[in-house]
């Protein structure tokens, strides 16, 4: 029996992105769906469409048997559906019970009322005493999904989306979070989630939709799958086979040294304990560790963003820096030609007489970027904000990989990329390294960090816990490591 | 191509903006019994008759400078709304050193001039530091010192400096050498409108658009994220900005004492010009553009005059060309809105072909 229907959605982004492309997905009443899908591939536009976040270019919504269409998230709450997002939109500054009241406007209902029916739920959700009055930010990442899931419940929704819920979280939280789907669905609950996680995906999931460039490859149900290699094709169409650049790593000289480094996050908890490294001249470091354990912290104290409380950090040499958050690397209101040379502009080679800017060599540059990350616009002039986001990070991570002489702090390389622009990455990282320069890897791809690393450095509670060399590596120890 | 097309939409969308604050005003116009197609007869012709034209320069000159100014410090997402302020500081800084020296008999309108920049830029430093190094809003500083700024120089006027022979609280007259001298004959042209419109525009724009420090300003003014990403010193950036935003304040203050009022008087930034204020909305409707500032500043500047001139033929009354004013800045702000919208459609439309 389906609760929901999507038939034959198509959504194109203004810039020219074809998000989806003729995709249909159900729900059955009562099940958790999983959405399998590599970064990018469109699960997150199928999913604000499906709550009324976005409307579908091409394509129906079918809800309860009849057709609907919705022109804001109001409109799919009134039909019962809610979606909590990967960013999450409770206010920092007002406390969980204001919040909760924020998501009920529409409905009247009670203090008194509500803070009973706030505290059954919370049990309900086995949700650990927490005060209702308390601001929002001083909630852990788990805290807060609960209390964005505790306001849909409320409004007692009959389906719930959520948007890679367990991205933010850390090993335990994410096991728990999965029984706590579990039980929603005993409550009643239809549940779809999108996840790039297969192992997720396959332990609590009744059926798995794979979605990938936009389209859907296949829906299957749980006891179908033989195994989690079968997913792993669907989801990638077959990886590309991917020829390690061998690079030779001298460690004679060091381009990055971290001493007894500590760092807080801007709330003061210390995110970063006493970590040591160092990066040599032709070496891929790999940081592998559960998302906000700490990378971020270490890594903007490097890049010089966030002052350590102590500790050393020398760099020796140019350090260029890919950013996770993207929106660091480029002015969006610029164009691409300008933003060709952001982060270059006091480099020799863009600088011409009296102050000015060598224009030939800026566009040469960016005409270089252009071709090398095979970003398809009509001209270099295009201001950045009328790209697509895969283009964005095609040329921050282009820019990045040809400016990179001596230092390269990789973050996050590849997410957001297609497979082939990824693997391209992958290969120019190599690549790097074998002419010397050495780069600093932070991914929360696990294969690609194996795959590309000399060493790899396990992060846990802001402390490196294991330091693996390229032989000693496997992915069930590392993974143990991280989780542990 | 692609760039041709969405200046030709920013083009069409300037145009658009005028426009309708036109049309507006000519329904206000009709609404108090009024003749709206005599009253912007009169306007234009008070504006742009070729006889008329040197006085509408001289008007935009001050307009000119100031919004050149705002331009740079815009760019860096330095809201200086002070700049009227600074028009009077570097008006009366001009006016006191032609006092001071007067008897040298030699061309200092140069170092008179740079004096009254760099009071202009001096009245422009507090505001800056408060914004950088404790992060205060600049937009109320600079704003308030505006205030400060014309009850200083009314002070000065009243006291220390006032010409002891005149009725009114002004300076005494700048003698004739020091004065910048008229370039066209009959008319009242002076050097300063061909300095500004042939020198300063094309420095400004050069340093905008093509030098590296510059393109600093703007990436700060686009994503401060990104500044601080790509290393450039956020703080002496904006402080910078302002500076220069202040300077040509305050030239712009010392031109039109040296060249068209000869003494500082207390009127010298008039109800009905407010250089300072009207120069943000010159700023903003040329998209922080420094060639398109100049055209801008030239039909503020018309404007102006030909309110004036509507008001005397037409009775219509001198404030009508500020609700014009007006509603052009409440276009632009729906401008900037409409042009987002319109820069996709255009981008879509060329991706179809």
């Amino acid at each position: 029996m389906m609760i929901a229907e999507l038939r034959n959605i198509t959504k194109i982004y203004p810039g020219g992105t074809v998000a989806n492309d003729n995709v249909s997905f159900n729900l059955e009443r009562g099940e958790i769906h999983a959405l399998l899908g590599e970064n990018g591939a469109g699960k997150t536009t199928l999913m604000k469409i499906m709550s009324g976040c976005l409307t579908p270019d091409k394509g129906s919504i079918i809800v309860d048997g009849r057709s609907v269409s919705f022109k804001s998230p109001m409109d799919a709450l009134k039909h019962g559906i809610g979606m909590v997002h990967q960013n999450f939109t409770l206010i920092p500054t007002m406390t969980v019970l204001e919040n909760i009241k924020l998501g009920l406007m529409d409905r009247k209902i009670g203090v008194n009322n509500l803070v009973e029916d706030v505290e059954k739920i919370f049990s309900k959700l086995s949700f650990p005493k927490v005060n209702l009055n308390s601001p929002t930010y001083m909630l852990s990442t788990g805290e807060k999904q609960k209390v964005e899931i505790a306001r849909l419940l409320l409004r007692r929704i009959k389906i719930l989306i959520l948007d890679e819920p367990t991205s933010m979280l850390c090993g335990f939280e994410v096991d728990r979070f999965l029984e706590l789907l579990s039980s929603l669905k005993l409550e009643g609950c239809s549940i779809v989630f999108t996840t790039h996680k297969i192992r997720e995906a396959m332990k609590v999931s009744d059926r798995i939709t794979i979605i990938r460039s936009g389209r859907v490859v296949a829906t299957l149900r749980r006891e179908n799958i033989r195994s989690e290699e079968d997913l792993v094709n669907l989801m990638i169409g077959g990886r590309i086979e991917m020829k390690t650049v061998m690079h030779k790593t001298r460690h004679d000289s060091s381009l990055l040294l971290v001493k007894d480094l500590v760092v807080a996050n801007d709330q003061g908890v210390v995110k970063v304990r006493n970590v040591s490294l160092e990066l040599c001249r032709g070496e891929i470091l790999g940081i592998a560790g559960v998302e906000g354990n700490g990378q971020k912290e270490l890594v903007e104290a490097i890049v010089g963003f966030r002052k350590p409380i102590s500790g050393k950090i020398i760099v020796n040499g140019d350090l260029r820096y890919i950013p996770s958050e993207r929106e660091l690397g480029v002015a969006y209101s610029l164009s691409i030609l300008v933003n060709s040379i952001v982060g270059s502009l006091d480099d020799k080679e863009f600088k011409g007489k009296w102050g000015a800017i060598n224009m030939d060599e800026a566009r040469k540059f960016s005409e270089r970027i252009v071709s090398f990350m095979n970003i398809n616009i009509p001209s270099i002039n295009m201001l950045v904000k009328h790209l697509s986001g895969g283009n964005i990070v095609r040329l921050i991570v282009g820019r990045e990989i040809l400016r990179a002489r001596e230092i390269l702090i990789a973050e996050q390389p590849t997410a957001g990329l297609d497979v082939r622009s990824s693997y391209l990455v992958r290969k120019s990282l190599a690549e790097l390294a074998s002419r010397g320069v050495g780069v600093l890897l932070i991914s929360s791809d696990l294969d690609e960090v194996m795959e590309l690393s000399d060493r790899v450095a396990i992060i846990k509670n802001g402390e490196i816990v294991k330091v693996f060399n390229r032989d000693e590596m496997d992915s069930r120890l590392i993974g143990e490591y991280m989780l542990e | 191509m692609l760039v041709n097309y969405l200046l030709l939409t920013r083009f069409l969308l300037i145009l658009t903006v005028i426009g309708s604050a036109f049309i507006i005003g000519a329904v206000i116009i009709a609404l108090c019994g009024g003749n709206a197609l005599l009253a912007f007869y009169w306007l234009f012709h008070g504006a742009f008759t070729p006889m008329l034209i040197p006085e509408t320069l001289i008007r935009a000159t001050p307009l000119l400078l100031i919004s050149e100014g705002l331009v740079v410090a815009f760019s860096a997402r330095m809201w200086n709304i002070g700049a009227e302020g600074q028009f009077y500081i570097g008006g009366v800084s001009a006016a006191i050193f032609c006092v001071v020296f007067k008897y040298v008999m030699l061309p200092l309108q140069p170092i008179a001039l740079l004096f009254a920049g760099l009071s202009g830029a001096l009245w422009a430093l507090a505001p800056s530091i408060l914004k950088v190094r404790y992060g205060i809003n600049e937009i109320i500083t600079t704003l308030m010192l505006n205030y400060i700024a014309i009850y200083f120089v009314s002070y000065l006027l009243q006291g220390p400096f006032r010409d002891p022979i005149s009725m009114f609280p002004e300076t005494e007259s700048i003698p004739t050498h020091l004065q910048i001298p008229v370039v066209v004959s009959g008319t009242r042209l002076h050097l300063g409108v061909v300095f500004s419109f042939l020198v300063i525009v094309p420095i400004i724009y050069y340093f905008l658009e093509r030098t590296n420090y510059g393109l600093k300003i703007k990436i700060l003014g686009a994503n401060p994220k990104a500044a601080q990403y790509s290393k450039i010193h956020s703080g002496r950036v904006m402080i910078q900005s302002m500076l220069i935003s202040g300077f040509l304040a305050g030239l712009a203050g010392g031109i039109e004492v040296l060249a068209v009022q000869h003494k500082m008087r207390l009127e010298l930034s008039p109800s009905y010009c407010q250089y300072g204020y009207t120069g943000i909305a010159i700023a903003l409707l040329s998209y922080l553009n420094p060639i398109l500032t100049a055209f801008i500043s030239i039909f503020i500047g018309g404007l102006i005059n030909g309110s004036m001139t509507m008001h005397r033929m037409a009775s219509i009354p001198v404030g009508m060309a500020n609700i014009i004013q007006s509603l052009i800045m409440v276009f632009i702000l729906i401008g900037y809105y409409v042009e987002d919208k319109l820069s996709w459609r255009v981008l879509e439309r060329l991706k179809g072909k």
